[in-house]
C-alpha cells in the first residue's frame, strides 16, 4: 500500500489522527508520519497490528525525544507481510509527569525499549507490567537523556 | 510446552511472585558462558526453569548521550564500540543514516568496498559465534579453528586496510577512509577461496557432530510469530523459517545487483540458529566473489565539503548486521552535532526474548539457548 492508502484506512477508523506533513528543506524519510494523541494510542496500535490490510506486526523500535517544551515518543512500525512502514509520534506536553500508555500488550518487543525510555528519559508507560530502570542502577538520580540533566561530577571531572 | 505459543502480552512471561518451591540461581555477571557481563536471574523447580530475567546495564557507556556532544564524523568512533565484533557494519549503518539526510551519492567503488568489508565482517563475527558456542557446548577445537585461524586472517586483512583490528572507523560519511593497499583485493580473493574449504571443515568438526546435535537440536524452540512479536531480527528470526533480511526487504547499497539466498531454518531450535549462521557465511563468500569481479578503480569518497552541515530534520538508516537489523535514528536541528541519536541495537532487542525462551527448559539447556541467541553486551548496554 502507498502512504496515502495507509492514511485513508487509518483516518477511516480514526478521523482525528493526522499525518505530519514534510517541511520543505528538511530531511526526512519516505515513511508516513502520524501524530497520535496519547489516549488514542492503545486502540490505534491494536488496529494497526490486527487489521489485515495494515498488519503492522513488527515494532522496529521505540524511542523518545526531549524537545525542551515537550516530550515526544516515536514508534517505528513495519509490516513483515506488506513491507510498508509507518512512524507514530506521540506528543507529551506535560513536562512534569510525562505519561503514555504501554504497547507491550500489542508488541511484546516494546518491553525493554519502554523500560529504557523510562530509565533514560523519565517517561512513564502506564500499564507496563515491569517498569523499572534497566541500564542504570536502581538508585540513580535523574534521567540522563533529558536536555536539562546535570551530570553529577565524579573523581575524573 | 510454553515456548511454542506466542504471548498475548509480554506480561504473561513475567514472574508475578517468588516461586513457592524451587530455587533461585544467579547466572553471571561474571560467568564464561554469558559472553560478557550479563546476569540472568533464574528460578528453577527441580531441573526445570520456571522464570528467567536477564539483568543488563553493566557495560552502559551512554553512547546516545555522548553523540549529542560530538560532530557527525566524530560519532563514527563511538559506533565502533557498540557491537565490537562487527564494527564495520556499525560504521556503515550510522553513515547510511547521515548520508540519507545529506542526500549525497556514494561512488561505486566505495559501495563495493563497503559490501566486501561488511560481508568479511559478517564471516568474522559468525566465526566468533561458532567458536564460542562450541566452547559453551563443550567442543574446544572449533574455537581454535574458527576464532584463532580464519577470524585472524580477516582481522589481518582489515588491519592492512585501515590500521585497526577491532575499532576500524573505516566507513566514513560519503564513502570509505582510504583506497585498498596494493594487492589487497588479491589477498581477499585467496582468503575467500580457502574459506570455502574451512566452512566444510566446521561442518565435520561441529555442525554434524552427534554430541553437538544432541545438545542443540529440538532445544529452545521459537515460532515465527513469537519471534516477530518480540522484535527479533537476523539469523535468530530466519532460523524460525521466516524469510526476512534487510538486504532483500529494504535494500541498501548495491545489494539488489548481487545474487544471494537467504538461508532459513524450519523450527527455530538452537541447532538451526547455529546452522543458519554457517550457511550465511557461504552466502557472504558468494557476495564477496561477485564484488571482487565487478569492482573497478575509481573514487572511494564522495565530494563533500570539508565542513558540512546536516540539514535539520530526521533520518533513519538501517542494515543487516551480523546480529540483525541495526538502525540509527538521528534527529538534526542543523547544528554540527545531532540533537538526538537513537540506536536500534539488535542484540538488545533479541535478548529480551530470553524471558520467554528459557522457560520450561532444563538448567543444562540454559547455556545452549543463551549462546545460540548470540549477543554482544557492548551493543546490549550501549
Amino acid at each position: 500500500m502507498t502512504n496515502d492508502e495507509i492514511l485513508a484506512v487509518i483516518t477511516g477508523k480514526f478521523p482525528e489522527i493526522q499525518a505530519i506533513p514534510k517541511v520543505q528543506g528538511q530531511a526526512r524519510g519516505d515513511e508516513l508520519y502520524l501524530s497520535v494523541p496519547a489516549q488514542k494510542l492503545p486502540e490505534l496500535c491494536r488496529f494497526l497490528r490486527f487489521d489485515p490490510p495494515l498488519a503492522f506486526d513488527f515494532l522496529s523500535f521505540v524511542t523518545s525525544v526531549d524537545w525542551k517544551d515537550r516530550y515526544e515518543v516515536v514508534y517505528y512500525l513495519v509490516s513483515t507481510l506488506h513491507k510498508h512502514k509507518l512512524v507514530l509520534k506521540v506528543n507529551l506536553a506535560d513536562r512534569a509527569t510525562p505519561e503514555v500508555p504501554t504497547v507491550t500488550d500489542v508488541w511484546a518487543g516494546a518491553d525493554w525499549q519502554e523500560r529504557e525510555i523510562f530509565d533514560l528519559m523519565g517517561i512513564t508507560f502506564r500499564g507496563h507490567y515491569n517498569l523499572r530502570r534497566i541500564l542504570l542502577p536502581d538508585d540513580w538520580e535523574g534521567h540522563p537523556l533529558r536536555k536539562d540533566y546535570v551530570p553529577t561530577p565524579d573523581r575524573y571531572d | 510446552m510454553s515456548q511454542t505459543t506466542t504471548p498475548a502480552s509480554a506480561a504473561d512471561v513475567f514472574p508475578q511472585a517468588p516461586p513457592e518451591k524451587g530455587m533461585f540461581i544467579s547466572l553471571g555477571p561474571q560467568h564464561p558462558s554469558t559472553h560478557g557481563v550479563l546476569r540472568v536471574a533464574i528460578t528453577v523447580d527441580g531441573e526445570t526453569v520456571t522464570s528467567a530475567q536477564p539483568d543488563i546495564g553493566y557495560l552502559h557507556r551512554a553512547t546516545e548521550k555522548l553523540a549529542e556532544k560530538r560532530t557527525y564524523p566524530q560519532i563514527i568512533v563511538l559506533t565502533d564500540r557498540l557491537d565490537y565484533l562487527a564494527a564495520m557494519t556499525n560504521n556503515w549503518s550510522y553513515c547510511l543514516a547521515v548520508e540519507k539526510m545529506l542526500a549525497v551519492p556514494i561512488p561505486e567503488r566505495a559501495e563495493y568496498l563497503r559490501i566486501i568489508v561488511g560481508e568479511l565482517q559478517r564471516i568474522a563475527s559468525h566465526c566468533v559465534f561458532l567458536g564460542t558456542y562450541g566452547i559453551d557446548i563443550g567442543a574446544y577445537t572449533p574455537f581454535l579453528v574458527a576464532f584463532g585461524r580464519e577470524r585472524e586472517r580477516i582481522l589481518d586483512l582489515f588491519e592492512e586496510l585501515c590500521g585497526a583490528r577491532l575499532t576500524y572507523n573505516y566507513i566514513r560519511i560519503g564513502g570509505v577512509m582510504a583506497d585498498t593497499p596494493a594487492g589487497w583485493e588479491k589477498k581477499v580473493r585467496e582468503f575467500v577461496k580457502e574459506m570455502w574449504g574451512h566452512i566444510q571443515e566446521y561442518d565435520t568438526l561441529l555442525t554434524y557432530n552427534p554430541i553437538f546435535m544432541d545438545r542443540t537440536q529440538n532445544i529452545g524452540l521459537m515460532t515465527p510469530e513469537m519471534a516477530v512479536a518480540w522484535g527479533i531480527t537476523g539469523p535468530n528470526l530466519r532460523a524460525t523459517g521466516f524469510r526476512a533480511d534487510v538486504r532483500k526487504d529494504d535494500p541498501y547499497s548495491l545489494y539488489p545487483q548481487l545474487k544471494f539466498d537467504i538461508p532459513v531454518g524450519k523450527q527455530g531450535d538452537c541447532w538451526e540458529r547455529y546452522q543458519v549462521r554457517v550457511s550465511e557465511m557461504r552466502e557472504s563468500l558468494k557476495m564477496i566473489e561477485q564484488c571482487l569481479d565487478r569492482i573497478q578503480p575509481g573514487e572511494w569518497m564522495a565530494k563533500l565539503p570539508k565542513v558540512y552541515r546536516v540539514p535539520a530534520g530526521e533520518g533513519y538508516g538501517h542494515l543487516e548486521a551480523p546480529r540483525g537489523d541495526l538502525g540509527f535514528y538521528i534527529i538534526s536541528d542543523g547544528s554540527p552535532s545531532p540533537y538526538r541519536m537513537h540506536i536500534r541495537a539488535p542484540s538488545f532487542i533479541n535478548l529480551q526474548v530470553l524471558q520467554q525462551l528459557l522457560k520450561g527448559w532444563k538448567v543444562a539447556d540454559v547455556v545452549a539457548i543463551l549462546g545460540s541467541v548470540d549477543i554482544v553486551l557492548g551493543e546490549v548496554d550501549r
